[in-house]
């Protein structure tokens, strides 16, 4: 009696595990479903988002971001100046002004799309408000190096430290919103089963 | 022959002695265990101010133990979430010198394709294509380092496991990128190439950076996302790429 008890308690439990153990084998075993056909609905959202990736790449991803990044990376390795790295910041400032701008004009339908659009507004926003304070930042610091004549060495240190944490903090939201963004939109992409955008089309 | 009244020490509740309870009982407890924690929620809401990724202990801070949840105020990480911290800082400094290298290659390339695009003269290509060639070197012999650090680190489960696997998914797939680019490059100097071959050519490696780029930003939200449930403070944005 005891080991019918024991075999039918098995017996469930092996039937309770089954469709777990089975789910991803089943997966695999099954043939592959086909990649549902884009609505004109899905058409109109990859063709709002790409239009919001080319207005993000002449703002600024295209020629901006990379040689921003890159001319930082000298500057801390000490292969160019401060006056010359603060050169890059503006050239990539006034490249995403126009880029939002851009952006600001991008006509979007859909939920979707419109996410995108505040999420990457609001990123080229921060973007610009960090990189004009790592201007002032840089302003002074270069004052500093220059030895300016009668230079509070305290009062400056402040402002180096206020405006690097304001710096670092509108970049860190502005490198956030555009990788929430990228998530959101090629996990919309992948479920409407059309091409992804580029990886780094909101670099 | 034992005694009816020979109950052993670990008799259960009256219900339970029936079989078929029991069996439904188990069934349900088994069911629970295969689907409970197969997939992670991913925390999109959270917020990310603080400017520093480094998990920092002060020498007199007051930690939660790892049997006690803080219960009021700020959470406070156990010493498990900081040792975990430290594991995911450790893995994004051994990947630190990708992350720093990437645009140089990047610039190049944009360089490049604009004076492709924009018709340039062959010498100017030919120029722009050499600056290209020089950081594709110089990246791989960076991934291939940076490849070693990363692998290195014994890491048995848990999130910063699946980071190193991310990580070196990215890492291989940029190096096959750099190798297929310089292919594409070459395919491009051969006059003898049709215009398909150079398309074919110039979509291949872009397909492995984009899975490279890809890998970079899913590791990124997944160290987000294991920080801010660790109660540590966010990482840098850009300190994955």
């Amino acid at each position: 009696m005891k080991r019918h008890h024991l075999l039918l308690i098995l017996l469930l439990a092996v039937i309770a595990l089954l469709p777990a153990a089975t789910s991803s084998s089943g997966a695999d075993l099954a043939p592959p479903e086909p990649a549902p056909k884009p609505s004109d609905d899905d058409r109109r959202m990859r063709s709002d988002l790409v239009q919001l990736a080319d207005a993000w790449a002449a703002g600024g991803g295209r020629f901006g971001y990379p040689f921003w990044d890159k001319a930082a990376q000298r500057w801390r390795a000490h292969e160019i100046s401060a006056s010359l790295f603060r050169e890059y910041v503006t050239g990539y400032r006034d490249r995403l002004v126009v880029g939002c701008e851009a952006l600001d004009d991008v006509d979007v339908d859909g939920d979707l799309a419109r996410d995108v659009r505040e999420l990457v507004t609001d990123s080229c926003d921060d973007r610009i408000e960090g990189l004009r304070a790592q201007q002032r930042w840089l302003d002074e610091l270069i004052l500093r190096e220059a030895g300016r004549a009668g230079l509070d060495l305290e009062e400056s240190d402040e402002r180096l430290a206020e405006l690097d944490a304001e710096t670092q903090d509108r970049f860190t939201k502005s490198f956030r919103a555009t990788r929430l963004a990228m998530d959101q939109l090629q996990a919309a992409l992948d479920e409407q089963g059309m091409d992804r955008l580029p990886e780094d089309a909101f670099i | 022959m034992q005694r009816p009244d020979a109950v052993p020490s670990f008799a259960m509740p009256a219900p339970l002695r029936h079989p078929a309870l029991l069996a439904l009982l188990c069934a349900g407890l088994l069911l629970l265990t295969a689907c409970g924690g197969t997939e992670t929620k991913r925390s999109d809401d959270s917020a990310s101010t603080a400017p520093e990724a480094t998990t920092t202990v002060e020498p007199d801070a007051d930690l939660a133990t790892d049997d006690e949840p803080p219960t009021d105020g700020e959470p406070v990480p156990t010493r498990m979430q900081i040792g975990l911290g430290r594991r995911l800082d450790a893995l994004v400094l051994a990947y630190r010198p990708v992350t720093l290298r990437m645009n140089y290659l990047v610039a190049a390339v944009q360089l490049r394709d604009d004076a492709v695009d924009g018709d340039a003269s062959k010498a100017v290509i030919t120029e722009r294509s050499g600056a290209v060639r020089v950081e594709l070197r110089r990246l791989q012999s960076v991934l291939t380092a940076a490849r070693v650090q990363v692998a290195r680190r014994s890491i048995a489960t848990g999130p910063d496991r699946q980071l190193q696997q991310l990580l070196l998914a990215g890492i291989d797939a940029r190096a096959r990128a750099v190798r297929e680019l310089e292919v594409s490059l070459n395919v491009d100097a051969d006059p003898e190439v049709g215009d398909t071959d150079r398309t074919a050519a110039d979509r291949t490696w872009r397909a492995s950076w984009n899975d490279a780029v890809r890998s970079a930003r899913t590791a990124m939200t997944l160290q987000q996302d294991t920080r801010e449930a660790a109660n540590l403070e966010p990482a840098r944005e850009d300190s994955l790429r």
